[in-house]
């Protein structure tokens, strides 16, 4: 058998360790974290179940129930019944549930019994169970569910993997099926008049799973899908439902309450024991969610988290420097008989591509941090009391998950968009993602910080303006958010139900492997596209080049001296550049920003990815320096520019107001052409990516302004 | 010498990045991401 031949589907609720569960299966990786919604893609991979039998494993995404609502969940549902185009329906299905909230878990599986597909259950997270003293009897539970394989499982620690292995061979050998309940008989002879009249209206005879959804879904979802018309199911799900009312139950509500009456039945004598440990999560709870600790104590570890990567990571970023600076003295001399091969290589490849790569130590501290936040199930708390703030503004409560992963990258968090069912609260998050600040801003912050604010201010401030930074996004992305679901798309206010996972110890292979992750992606970054775009910003600002220019600035200016000639010589040819030019001919735009041309450039460059800035400012102040270039830092170079001409001559250019104007203009500015990219591929076309680019780069500018000429006027 | 050998990294690096812009607008139009976010190699698109 091959993997082709066999598909097998992972299912399960949010949170139950099923993307942990998978990785273990398969040995890919992939993102497990701790919030419900993190899966919102198809993810794959080959298990192998021994005695040769290897099958393709599904990871679907998490849900609670098949009545489904979001997208997300809809493609779920669609590719358990076989109805997703180019898709064919599993040959079996493992549930994964969490042992410690069996009832509520196995709602789901009860719903998916109903498929009539060979079923297997995962109990996992037993160690968890185990330590709030719940004893669970696997073999009475398997025996009245209709005797399916139950699996008492703990992925997190890799215990049972290979019982879950020979689980699924066995449901693919016996095509064991989880047991159905039994509908009680009007409701049952309602079900069986939606099955007659779709069979005779299409003629195509639906799943009794199909007609479930319709009977007790207020959406028309399935009844589209089968091509069943308004005009022609009308009557019958209105006949139907009142067969459901002669039961005694409200159509809408039937399903919970006959699947759970089963269920308790089911679990009657299957768990004992518990409670256990819940007591002290929930008195932690009760101080971290407070409502007026709960911020506090968010904003301090973030500001902890953010003093604590400038703090680490200070003594790595030297060893880099060290590193970039050694790699220059050793090119130099080796180029110096071709003075052009010289320049790119030192000036343009290794400064460029090196001041990139000194924030690697920043990052990877920043990552290791969050990684822990995230699997210590703080994070989802965190989006908890973030939900406050923002639901005055009108945003569904599920699109705290897009925006918190808008600050790792707005690409993932986009993507996520899809657990919204509201298409306009969609739409209303998806324009506010790209304001969350992600970690190709993390660069720029650094640097200001590092090179202004720390020395300017000391040490304690560079972590206070971090913070801030990251929330300026945040400040425009609420009223953004307001004016778009009050106004413009008129959003209606929906509930939000967030499951909050219980707390845990980080494990530290997960969280030192997204690490690893983040550091491979940001090398690769380095030694590809930044590599390359720094080759381009170089021969920009390299080129044309007038072999005669010290000659003409030795005639003007015959009193200067050796070393005075060689900068001077330098800073012509830079200025005269095409890049030199352009930056020149643009700068006026910037000008009530506080940037010079090197700025502009810097700015222009970082459109299509916003980490360009500090490799092209990296070039271009190392072209300028010229010789001094070796002995240089960016940060020393930054510190030393002035202004050569205009009204500001001999002003320092990165005074403070030009730099926080500079770090307000990229928080808010729209500077990646992946996330318009995807913007306009989830919105499903153009329109709001272009309204998106323009909306947010006009914004920066303005606040760019504003941030320059408040602080210059007041400093 | 140096021209030739300057013009060849610069025309490289330039064909490159078209290349690899080209090639992640054919794999977002087919349903994928290449948004440059390391997700590219995760997010597969829906088999046809």
């Amino acid at each position: 058998m091959s993997a082709k031949e066999i598909t097998v589907a992972l299912v399960g609720n949010p949170n139950t360790g099923k993307s942990t569960l998978f990785n273990a299966l398969t040995g890919l990786r992939q993102k497990v974290g701790n919030y419900p919604g993190v899966t919102v893609a198809r993810k794959s991979g080959r298990c192998d179940c021994g005695d040769g039998l290897i099958v393709e494993l599904v990871d679907l995404p998490g849900l609670y129930s098949l009545a489904a609502a979001s997208p997300d969940e809809q493609v779920v549902t669609d590719v358990l019944l076989g109805s997703l185009e180019g898709s064919q329906q599993p040959d079996a299905i493992v549930v994964v549930l969490d042992a410690t909230n069996l009832l509520r878990n196995l709602f789901l599986a009860s719903q998916l019994a109903e498929l009539n597909l060979p079923l297997a259950l995962v109990l996992n997270q037993a160690d968890v169970a185990h330590e709030h003293g719940l004893k669970i009897d696997t073999q009475l539970l398997s025996q009245r569910l209709g005797g399916v394989p139950v699996v008492l499982t703990s992925a997190w620690k890799g215990e049972g993997i290979a019982s879950v292995r020979r689980a699924i061979a066995e449901v693919l050998n016996k095509k064991t099926k989880l047991a159905r309940l039994t509908w009680p008989a009007q409701v049952e002879s309602g079900l069986e008049t939606i099955v007659r009249a779709v069979q005779a209206d299409t003629g195509r005879a639906p799943s009794m799973a199909d007609a479930q959804r319709i009977l007790f879904s207020s959406d028309a979802h399935t009844s589209n899908r089968l091509g069943w018309k308004l005009s022609q199911r009308e009557t019958v799900v209105r006949q139907a439902r009142d067969q459901v009312r002669a039961a005694g139950f409200n159509p809408l509500a039937a399903e919970p309450l006959i699947h759970y009456a089963h269920l308790r039945k089911v679990l009657d004598g299957v768990t004992s024991g518990g409670a256990g440990k819940q007591g002290n999560a929930a008195a932690l709870d009760r101080v971290l969610l407070h409502r007026v600790m709960g911020p506090i104590l968010f904003t301090g570890i973030m500001l902890g988290l953010f003093a604590s990567v400038f703090w680490l990571a200070k003594f790595p970023m030297q060893w880099i420097q060290s590193g970039v600076d050694f790699l220059k003295s050793v090119a130099a001399p080796a180029l110096a008989g071709t003075p052009m091969l010289q320049s790119l290589v030192t000036d343009g490849i290794i400064a460029g591509v090196g001041a990139f790569l000194a924030f690697l130590p920043q990052i990877l501290i920043l990552f290791l941090f969050v990684g822990i936040l995230e699997d210590s199930g703080y994070m989802a708390r965190a989006a908890f009391i973030m939900d406050r703030l923002f639901s005055w503004c009108g945003l569904n409560g599920k699109s705290f998950v897009p925006l918190l992963s808008g600050f790792a990258c707005a690409i993932p968090g986009l993507l996520s968009t899809r657990t919204i069912e509201d298409p306009k609260a969609r739409l209303a998050t998806a324009f506010a993602v790209p304001f969350m600040s992600c970690s190709a801003r993390f660069p720029i912050y650094a640097l200001m910080c590092a090179a202004f604010i720390g020395p300017l201010y000391g040490p304690g401030w560079e972590s206070v303006v971090m913070v801030g930074m990251h929330c300026v996004g945040l400040i425009f992305a609420v009223p953004t958010a307001f004016v778009l679901t009050r106004f413009i798309l008129k959003v209606k206010p929906q509930p939000f139900v967030l499951e909050l996972p219980r707390y845990q110890m980080p494990k530290p292979r997960d969280v030192l492997w997204r690490m690893w992750q983040n550091a491979a992606e940001f090398i690769s970054k380095a030694g590809t596209v930044i590599f390359a775009i720094t080759i381009i910003i170089w021969a920009l600002c390299y080129f044309p080049r007038d072999a005669q220019m010290a000659e003409k600035i030795r005639a003007a200016e015959p009193a200067l001296s050796t070393h005075e000639l060689q900068a001077r010589t330098q800073a012509a040819m830079i200025e005269q550049s095409w890049m030199g030019r352009f930056g020149k001919a643009v700068q006026p735009v910037f000008d009530p920003c506080g940037f010079d041309w090197k700025i502009t450039v810097g700015v222009l460059a970082s459109f299509p990815a916003r980490e360009v800035i500090v490799s092209t400012l990296g070039v271009t102040y190392s072209i300028g320096k010229g010789a001094e270039a070796d002995s240089q830092h960016l940060r020393q170079a930054m510190q030393e520019a002035k202004w050569l001409s205009g009204p500001r001559t001999g002003a320092p250019i990165f005074s403070l107001a030009a730099v926080l104007a500079l770090m307000v203009f990229f928080a808010l500015c729209s500077q990646c052409g992946p996330t318009i990219a995807t913007l306009a591929q989830e919105t499903g076309g153009w329109k709001w990516a272009a309204a998106s680019f323009f909306y947010m780069t006009i914004l920066a500018w303005i606040m760019a302004v504003v941030v320059y000429q408040t602080v210059i006027r007041i400093l | 010498m140096d021209w030739l050998i300057i013009g060849a990294i610069v025309g490289s690096a330039a064909g490159w990045l078209i290349a690899r812009a080209i090639k992640g607008f054919q794999a977002r139009r087919k349903g994928g991401c290449a948004g440059g976010c390391g997700c590219a190699d995760k997010i597969q698109p829906p088999k046809k």
